[in-house]
């Protein structure tokens, strides 16, 4: 009975060391498991590559993309019948099928079984002074690695057909082949589905050299910064390693004199704060997203930089007051002195001089103060916005508002009075000027609205219908529109949570598609009579034209432009919506 | 002889012409107080001419020349700036389209099975070349869809651009020109020596950009 306890419990134990031992060789081999068809390209790209270039999951996206209502959409509008009739959409079906013919695949093959896990190019410049010695490569990992050796070898068929001969060459016991000699070599190794091509023998020596020595359960160090930069999950990505400029970079800082060894050398710390640049596109459910990361050392980076994109990141105010649907809006916060402080660093003493002189001779006097004390009072808020036409307004023309925040400054130095003061002393010169010249007459009038005062220009023959240019200073922001009403109607909503705080996304340009598109439907006949008398066509024309742009702007509802700023990285995100989602 | 025929021999005198004096002339200058006085006056004219200064271009005609000249410089920039955007935005949206092609010119096949060994191997020895060939001039005629098409959208849009309206004059511009054509020829200076610094980048991306799009299809 002990013996069989004994038994029983020894069994137990050695299940239990299975099982530790199964875990941890689970544990251990996970990493390699998961590693993504992307990751194992990239386990083969040195660390010292300039651009590299991935595309991921081609076959997904372009799956999903097929199947989604905007590609239907786009299908049956009158661009996609234009480039079904275009003639050069007949070449591009000419050659498919002459890819089909001889390579014996179809286009949807290649895209799903050789192309669609992962692409990576890469390239390497040449040293400083030897730009031929760059080094490109093309890494292809197949999610069927029967069909790529296939296609390899029909290729191999053509090449051998057209002439050439292949010889298979040994690198550290792993095999290779290459056609051609010198310039026109072109090498290719494959392991399994993954295949390198390169017109650079060495280029592929150090793929195989990575493949056999690499460690297969890391993540590559590409992978590592792409993830920290954001783009890992983007479709398309180009990761720019500053690092590999900087030879060139300090060579021409020590080769350049005067001014420009001065701008060379201000742009050299700059970059040197620089960890790394990535372009990407992302394609998402509603938009398609096209951006810029730029990855630096926040403490390298330089103060005026640092001041502006690092500390203190929020969204303009103007926000508030520009509706959702503007047909176009762009607002930002800029720090002036941060800004005037960047640009000096670029500019040599003699030419911040000239500067100082010019602003002090043109502002400066127009102002009546020394402008280092007037710009710490300018924005940091600033924005444009176009309205369509308010319902019942008969114009044919959206409403334009200019605004920029001014400080008002101290008892001393009034600033929002200056300006205000400067700006009417110009607006009578103007009158002036343009009387004096003209049989018509301008005239500057004022206009007061709730404890406001609009000044604004009026004359029916200079402007045209429903345009009265017109400032004000209004919520501590100096405001320039298309008319006076434009400034009476102007309001603020009420204040979120977000307002005034940094937020993770930063609006800075909308442009909205849609309402454009309501606005030239609501005014189609006056605008066509407008372009058929500015174009000299007949009205007619002119409403086709108008109809025929109006059909370009079905597919699209909205282009906006975003930043993001953190301590580390600073975005920009270009995100296009369309009518209809990019899936299903 | 008439005032109409007097007239048109000081015009062609005035013309450079040495019409002969003629006793017809002097017969209806004789009797015809306007003419007399017409007569008079070109005399004075002509008298006067070689006294005269000659013209002087204008103050700022040297700097208006070169602003223009710099205006349309920028304006051609800003042009190709504003077609290679276009370009790159159409070329985003043709290349998704190109992506998933087959769907857009026959869609319902998505996968066209065909066994590989049913084909027979043609012994044609440009194949290799035809089909660099082949591959070329699809990547021109995609070039060319892209530029095609993004022209034809931006033409469309130019029709909405306002043409002719006018701004409040602003008071002497001349003048603030010439008083900003220093900072700004700074400011360009300065601009310069950022894209000198960054032409080894530039031209190391031209170079990726050329080998990924010309060496690529070769592979």
């Amino acid at each position: 009975m002990v013996r069989c306890d004994l038994f029983q419990s020894s069994v137990r134990s050695l299940n239990r060391i299975l099982f530790a031992t199964f875990l941890v060789a689970v544990f251990r081999a996970g990493p390699a498991l998961a590693l993504s068809p992307r990751d194992e390209l990239l386990r083969l790209v040195a660390d010292d590559v300039g651009f590299c270039f991935v595309v991921q999951d081609l076959r997904g996206y372009a799956e999903s993309f097929l199947d989604s209502p905007f590609f239907d959409q786009l299908n049956a509008s009158p661009i996609g019948l234009a480039v079904r009739a275009a003639p050069e959409t007949r070449k591009l079906m000419e050659t498919a099928e002459f890819i089909q013919n001889k390579l014996q695949t179809d286009w949807v093959r290649l895209r799903n079984d050789i192309l669609g896990d992962a692409v990576v190019l890469a390239f390497w410049p040449g040293p400083a002074g030897k730009p031929d010695s760059e080094q490109g490569l093309a890494l292809i990992r197949a999610a069927d690695a029967q069909a790529l050796a296939t296609m390899i070898h029909r290729f191999q068929d053509i090449q051998q057909q057209g002439g050439a001969t292949a010889a298979r060459r040994k690198h550290n016991a792993a095999e290779y082949t290459c056609w051609g000699e010198g310039k026109h070599t072109l090498c290719y190794y494959r392991n399994g589905p993954i295949l390198a091509v390169s017109h650079n023998e060495s280029a592929l020596h150090r793929v195989i050299d990575l493949d056999l020595q690499s460690s297969t359960k890391e993540e590559p160090r590409l992978a590592t910064q792409m993830k920290r930069l954001g783009v890992d999950k983007s479709l398309a990505a180009l990761v720019v390693n500053p690092r590999v400029f900087d030879p060139e970079m300090e060579h021409k800082v020590a080769q350049a004199r005067g001014p420009e060894g001065y701008v060379l050398k201000t742009l050299l710390t700059y970059w040197k704060a620089l960890n790394a640049i990535a372009v990407f596109g992302r394609l998402q459910k509603t938009d398609l997203e096209l951006g810029m990361v730029i990855q630096a050392d926040a403490e390298r980076l330089p103060g005026p930089l640092r001041k502006m994109f690092v500390k203190d990141v929020q969204a303009s105010d103007l926000w508030r007051y520009f509706p959702d649907n503007a047909l176009f809006a762009v607002a930002g916060r800029v720090d002036s002195p941060a800004l005037a402080e960047f640009l000096s660093g670029f500019i040599p003493e003699e030419g911040r001089k000239v500067i100082r002189e010019a602003v002090d001779r043109a502002a400066g006097a127009a102002f009546d103060k020394d402008m280092e004390k007037v710009l710490p009072c300018i924005g940091p808020d600033w924005g444009i916005c176009a309205l369509g036409p308010p319902p019942g307004d008969t114009g044919v023309f959206p409403q334009l508002i200019a605004a920029l925040r001014i400080l008002p400054g101290d008892k001393n130095n009034p600033v929002d009075q200056i300006v205000l003061s400067a700006l009417n002393a110009f607006g009578m010169v103007a009158v002036y000027t343009y009387n004096s010249g003209h049989p018509d007459q301008l005239s500057f009038k004022t206009l007061d609205h709730e404890n406001v005062k609009i000044k604004y220009f009026t004359n029916e023959k200079l402007f045209p219908r429903g345009i009265e240019p017109a400032f004000a200073w209004k919520d501590g922001f100096l405001i320039v529109a298309s008319s006076p009403a434009v400034i009476q109607s102007l309001r603020a909503s009420p204040a979120t949570a977000d307002s005034g705080r940094s937020i993770v996304e930063i609006p800075v340009m909308r442009l909205s598609i849609r309402d454009w598109r309501n606005y030239l439907k609501d005014r189609a006949d006056s605008l066509a009579a407008f372009i058929a008398e500015k174009d000299q066509l007949p009205k007619d024309e002119a409403l086709r034209r108008l109809t025929d742009f109006l059909a370009g702007l079905e597919l699209f509802d909205r282009v906006e432009i975003s930043q993001r700023s953190s301590p580390e990285h600073f975005t920009m995100m270009l995100r296009l919506r369309p009518a209809k989602p990019l899936q299903k | 002889m008439n005032c109409l025929e007097f007239h048109n021999l000081v015009h062609r005198r005035l013309d450079g012409d040495k019409p002969p004096q003629s006793a017809d002339a002097a017969a209806h200058l004789a009797q015809c107080p306007q003419c007399r006085a017409l007569q008079s006056a070109v005399s004075r004219l002509e008298n006067a001419i070689p006294f005269l200064r000659p013209p002087q271009p204008p103050r700022y005609l040297g700097k208006q020349i070169v602003a223009k000249v710099l205006a349309r410089r920028r304006q051609m920039v800003q042009q190709r700036i504003r077609r290679w955007v276009s370009v790159a935005v159409a070329a985003v949206v043709l290349i998704a389209a190109f992506a998933g092609y087959s769907g857009v010119f026959h869609r319902p096949q998505r996968v066209v099975e065909k066994s590989i060994a049913t084909h027979p191997r043609s012994a044609d020895e440009t194949q290799s070349a035809s089909l660099q060939k082949n591959l070329d001039e699809a990547g021109s005629a995609l070039a060319n869809l892209f530029s095609r098409t993004t022209e034809g959208a931006l033409e469309q849009g130019r029709v909405l651009l306002p043409g002719a309206v006018s701004l409040p004059p602003l008071p002497d511009a001349l003048a603030m020109r010439s008083t900003l054509s220093p900072p700004v020829e700074t400011l360009r200076m300065a601009g310069h020596g950022v894209s000198t610094g960054l032409e080894p980048i530039a031209s190391s991306a031209r170079r990726a950009v050329n080998w990924f799009l010309q060496d690529i299809p070769g592979l």
